[in-house]
């Protein structure tokens, strides 16, 4: 395929105009993204009618959109890195290594690696579109019932790695994950699960009273207990930047990162979140002997924020060419797309290649200028934790309230969020990591859609979990994951001591 | 008794309540052979095998109190909650943040100010820029 409509795409996104709008895109995008709660998926939302009311042309309007989409994206990074407050379920990893940083007073080198990170993976990410998104999208039909409950599986297999000291805690979030995941009526047979009779639980857990309540409030709660001053998220001492060689220290683990998290990413679900784990863990088995993490490593920061920019990526794919939104984000483009009279699906690059290829470029666009205006700004966004604690505890609570708050207008909410918190200062003091009980919570209803749909299509037969290669790959993946470690443990406990071990 | 295994019996009570709950939820489709019970107990399983590990098998060492002031910011969440609707954003939200500065040790005249000042911010950012609605107080409303 020729590059001739790609460098039109590019000339329409660099005209001044367009730039402006990308680079405002970006700064609207990053300070709504940054408030708790309300993270990429509703800061689009939310910005798509002022869209449409600027009466934009459909190019200017996309690359306002790419903007804004990668502004709250890396908007997110910022308070989950410097306050431990995830907005999204893709980002919840990034916290347990880049908040460890903030703590040891690195939160700068947390958030430029951050920026780097997210830029390398959607620049990959977007080659990757442009050269396979024709070819990916066929991989993505293959995906039935049976694939995807094998695949999610294997996300859940990468916790082991999440696990800190106590793979039994783990297991134990991971099973507390799961619970939450089922509370409601069941979507298959209308059967209301642990809803004791309380209309508002009939829904389901939000995720977001969930995840502020977990993370947001237990934080608040923490500090306040903490009488180690260790423990509490300190003003940055170290330097604001990174040298170019930890950057390139990193080159390998945001390549690894990006590639992974574009082919999750084109599965429809929940491929953001999937991606970022899978991408954590997997640098935890390759670099883990020589690497801390878990306790402030900056490839910890890299990985996921790598994937899962390339993640929102490859959701594209099925967007574009499939016409399937994979992700609460794409679903909320998908509606501005349509707005914009652009209907996605196969036809599209056929009949309208301008808007594909301006589309690619845009985003492209939109990369850059996030790392070039973001970068320089580092310095200013860790001033938030210069501000005294009885202003910025307070503060982040009151955040969180309006963010709970604002999410169904229920005052049972807040009650909800309270009892996370307290239930998130419990599991921080007995030492069970709450990574896992968010991936349950994201991941338990799409596992047991997908389990029951393919037993349903089968009648009960087990066998159907099994009955294509790409499953059973999936399966021996996730086994490979539990088990290699125990293994890889296990050889070098003799003589050698497990410091000099090699795990590739 | 440690602290691991306190937990560990607590959590192994909460699993065993789930499972027993599970038991009871029943589909009436055919098509359904999994059913809604199958889920809600594999979550229990784990969680009771992961609590019965560490009852067995306890690491961690001290049982360290939950001091006054983290129950006292959790009073003032619930009392939030609760008079967010008839108090209104405004005053609660400062009521609320002036209660939580006090305890982390800020000095009652700049909590206020604090307050105000981040209250009005939160109200600009979210009523006005990105429209949402945020309550104005039962006691308080006089017209519409």
């Amino acid at each position: 395929m020729g590059l001739g409509p790609l460098l039109d795409g590019f000339a329409v996104a660099l005209e001044p105009l367009n730039l402006v709008l990308a680079c405002g895109g970006v700064f609207v995008g990053t300070v709504v993204g940054m408030l708790p709660g309300i993270g990429p998926i509703n800061a689009i939302a939310m910005l798509i009618p002022v869209i449409f009311a600027a009466g934009l042309a459909p190019a200017s309007a996309l690359i306002l959109l790419a903007g804004i989409y990668y502004g709250s994206q890396y908007g997110n990074s910022i308070s989950t890195i410097l306050l431990n407050v995830p907005g999204t379920a893709s980002a919840v990893v990034t916290a347990i290594d880049g908040h460890a940083l903030t703590r040891q007073g690195r939160a700068g080198e947390a958030l430029a690696m951050s920026a780097i990170a997210s830029f390398v993976g959607g620049t990959l990410s977007i080659f990757g579109l442009v050269l396979l998104a024709p070819a990916l999208s066929q991989w993505a039909i293959r995906f039935g019932p049976a694939e995807y409950f094998a695949l999610m599986v294997f996300a859940f297999s990468a916790l082991s790695s999440l696990a800190g000291r106590s793979v039994a805690k783990a297991l134990v979030a991971t099973g507390f994950g799961l619970f939450l995941a089922t509370v409601g009526m069941d979507p298959n047979s209308a059967v209301p699960r642990f809803t004791f009779g309380q209309l508002r639980l009939f829904d389901g857990m939000d995720f977001v009273v969930v995840t502020i309540g977990l993370f947001a409030v237990s934080e608040v709660l923490h500090d306040l207990g903490a009488t180690d001053p260790a423990q509490r998220a300190v003003a940055v001492t170290g330097r604001v930047g990174l040298r170019a060689r930890e950057i390139l220290g990193a080159g390998w683990t945001m390549i690894r990162g990006s590639v992974l998290g574009f082919f999750v990413g084109v599965l429809p679900g929940a491929g953001g979140t999937i991606a970022s784990f899978v991408a954590y863990s997997t640098e935890e088995r390759i670099k883990g002997a020589e690497c801390r993490f878990g306790e402030g490593e900056i490839l910890g920061v890299a990985a996921p924020e790598a994937a899962n920019n390339a993640a929102a990526t490859g959701a594209m794919i099925p967007l574009l060419t499939l016409g399937i939104p994979g992700s609460g984000t794409t679903a909320v483009l998908l509606g501005a797309l349509m707005g914009l009279n652009i209907t996605p699906g196969p036809l599209l690059v056929e009949r309208s290649p301008e808007v594909f290829w301006g589309l690619a470029a845009s985003m492209y666009v939109g990369n850059v200028v996030l790392l070039a205006l973001n970068l320089p700004l580092v310095r200013v966004f860790v001033r938030v934790l210069e501000l005294p604690r009885w202003f910025l505890m307070p503060a982040v609570a009151s955040l969180s309230f309006v963010a709970v708050y604002a999410v169904n207008r229920s005052a049972f909410d807040l009650v909800l969020m309270t009892a996370f918190g307290v239930i998130g200062l419990l599991m921080r003091r007995g030492g069970f990591p709450p990574a896992p009980v968010i991936l349950g919570l994201v991941l338990g209803p799409l596992m047991e859609k997908n389990l029951r749909r393919a037993l349903a299509l089968s009648d009960g037969d087990w066998s159907v979990m099994f009955s294509s290669w790409l499953a059973v790959g999936l399966w021996m993946m996730a086994a490979g994951s539990l088990l290699l470690p125990t293994l890889l443990a296990r050889i070098p406990s003799g003589a050698t001591p497990p410091a000099t071990a090699e795990p590739d | 008794m440690t602290h691991d295994r306190l937990a560990g019996i607590v959590i192994l009570v909460v699993a065993g309540a789930i499972m027993l709950v599970s038991v009871s939820f029943r589909s009436v489709f055919p098509a359904d052979p999994l059913g809604p019970r199958a889920f809600p107990l594999v979550s229990a399983v784990l969680m009771g095998l992961g609590a019965a590990w560490i009852t067995f098998r306890p690491t961690s060492r001290t049982t360290d109190r939950v001091s006054n002031s983290v129950w006292l910011a959790v009073v003032s969440f619930v009392g939030y909650a609760l008079l967010l609707e008839p108090l209104g954003f405004f005053v609660a939200t400062v009521l609320a943040f002036v209660a939580l500065s006090l305890l982390f040790g800020g000095r009652p005249v700049r909590s206020v100010l604090g307050g105000a000042v981040l209250v009005a911010a939160l109200y600009l950012l979210f009523v006005e820029a990105l429209g949402l609605v945020l309550p104005v107080g039962s006691l308080f409303v006089i017209g519409g």
